[in-house]
């Protein structure tokens, strides 16, 4: 296929999908704890806030399936006896699978949110969220707060969001400490609660922000100097100590 | 026989605010005990019944008590609005785990009473530790509603939560409570 064809092509292919999606928000996985589904359902979340995960894989428009998945045959069987449109199909593995369908898509893990992100806007997603754009970097249109460490400067009004005592418990730690987004997973609130809590933070002005790594790198760097310097500091003491029991030991 | 003084809690938190606001209802709404209140009938309280439907105002103070989820008991201590009563306060207030200043969403005087009851806190060292519930304002509420309390709120404590709160509903009151226990100190 020429690429010219090819563009023709997608082109197509995304707007059937997207005449589908328009109808339908759902989204079907037999894995709703993995982390990188949990990665993928957010991804999809910032643009579009409806996405809803169903049980009933017949219903839903797209599909998540998780590398421990053992059974891909039966779940390729159940996608077969689906009629058209069919859903899109996310697969996620360490390593690479090749794909059974076209309508089926290939994303190592841990995902790339960059990668991710390029193929969601080839598939023709508009953001909802006015927040993507004033936060986009690049091309690509990811929240602040899941690429870097943040602290919140003033409590929200949780009571808008959840009745959940572990938003309290959220709020409580991102206000006393630096966090990254991949801290707050394990506390149970739900995904769409967090995000609507953190995007508005984010909107409103009240999270501050550092970059992870070059943060994580100068901790590191000042507590190396801080051993060393202890050290010397040791060292000395200690000779100067000896010298002095020497003297009045002699 | 056993006799002991006082509560056995870890922690006591005070709710303070404007007569009528709804402390002895958030009190009796998350109260694991019965509560012991001093509620009497009272001309000013049915005069204000036609706004709130209330009959009663407290003279002393309310106590109850709830279960949080730790497992960790608290104190809950409720003051009476009217400053006639301000030696009920002066006893209760500053030596406590936090206070929850309740206040009315809705009334013109709303950001008055705001400063006015800061103040009234402030002087007997009880900022340190406070949650601002607002009652009283439609659901959902826009962020941009708490603000002004929020102006008032950071010359006093700038940790401290404004949030929206139904005294009546179980919930919001006990996040109200855990956000008292679990915001930074502030140390003026």
């Amino acid at each position: 296929m020429r690429p010219v064809d090819m563009w023709f092509f997608c082109r197509i292919y995304a707007g059937d999908f997207l005449m589908m999606i328009d109808k339908n928000h759902k989204i079907w996985t037999e894995h709703p704890d993995n982390h990188s589904v949990k990665a993928v359902i957010s991804g999809l979340r910032l643009y579009r806030s409806d996405w809803k995960k169903t049980s009933a894989y017949e219903e839903a428009a797209l599909w998540c399936i998780a590398s421990d998945t053992d059974d891909v045959d039966s779940i390729y069987k159940n996608y077969q006896s689906i009629p058209s449109p069919k859903p899109e199909v996310i697969f996620l593995a360490s390593a690479f699978k090749p794909m059974m369908d076209s309508h089926w898509v290939f994303f190592k893990t841990p995902i790339n949110v960059r990668i991710f992100h390029k193929w969601l806007s080839s598939k023709g997603f508009q953001s909802e969220h006015s927040v993507l754009s004033s936060v986009a970097a690049d091309d690509v249109s990811v929240a602040r707060w899941r690429k870097e460490q943040f602290k919140m400067s003033r409590w929200p009004n949780v009571t808008q969001y959840s009745n959940s005592p572990n938003l309290i418990v959220m709020c409580s730690m991102i206000m006393h400490d630096w966090c990254d987004y991949s801290k707050l997973i394990p506390l149970n609130i739900e995904e769409e609660v967090l995000e609507r809590v953190l995007n508005d933070a984010e909107k409103d002005g009240n999270l501050i922000f550092r970059k992870k790594s070059s943060q994580a790198d100068a901790e590191a760097a000042q507590a190396i100097k801080d051993e060393v310097n202890k050290k010397s500091r040791k060292r000395k003491s200690k000779g100067l100590f000896r010298k002095l029991f020497e003297k009045f030991t002699q | 026989m056993k006799f002991s003084l006082g509560h056995q809690t870890s922690h006591q938190i005070i709710f303070a605010g404007p007569f009528g606001v709804g402390k002895t209802t958030a009190l009796q709404s998350i109260s694991d005990i019965d509560v012991v209140n001093t509620d009497v009938q009272s001309l000013e309280a049915t005069l204000h019944m036609k706004t709130s439907g209330k009959k009663t105002t407290t003279v002393g103070f309310d106590y109850g008590e709830v279960n949080l989820m730790g497992g960790e008991n608290v104190a809950l201590v409720g003051l009476p609005g009217q400053s006639r009563f301000d030696g009920v306060w002066d006893v209760f207030l500053g030596k406590n785990s936090g206070v929850v200043l309740w206040l009315y969403g809705d009334s013109a005087e709303a950001l008055q009473d705001c400063e006015k009851w800061l103040n009234h806190l402030k002087i007997r060292n009880a900022v340190t530790q406070l949650t601002v519930a607002v009652t009283r304002l439609d659901e959902p509420t826009p962020d941009h509603l708490l603000q002004p309390f929020r102006e008032i709120v950071l010359r006093f404590n700038p940790y401290a939560p404004v949030i929206t709160a139904d005294p009546r509903n179980r919930d919001q009151v006990v996040q109200a409570v855990l956000i008292a226990i679990s915001t930074p100190s502030y140390q003026t």
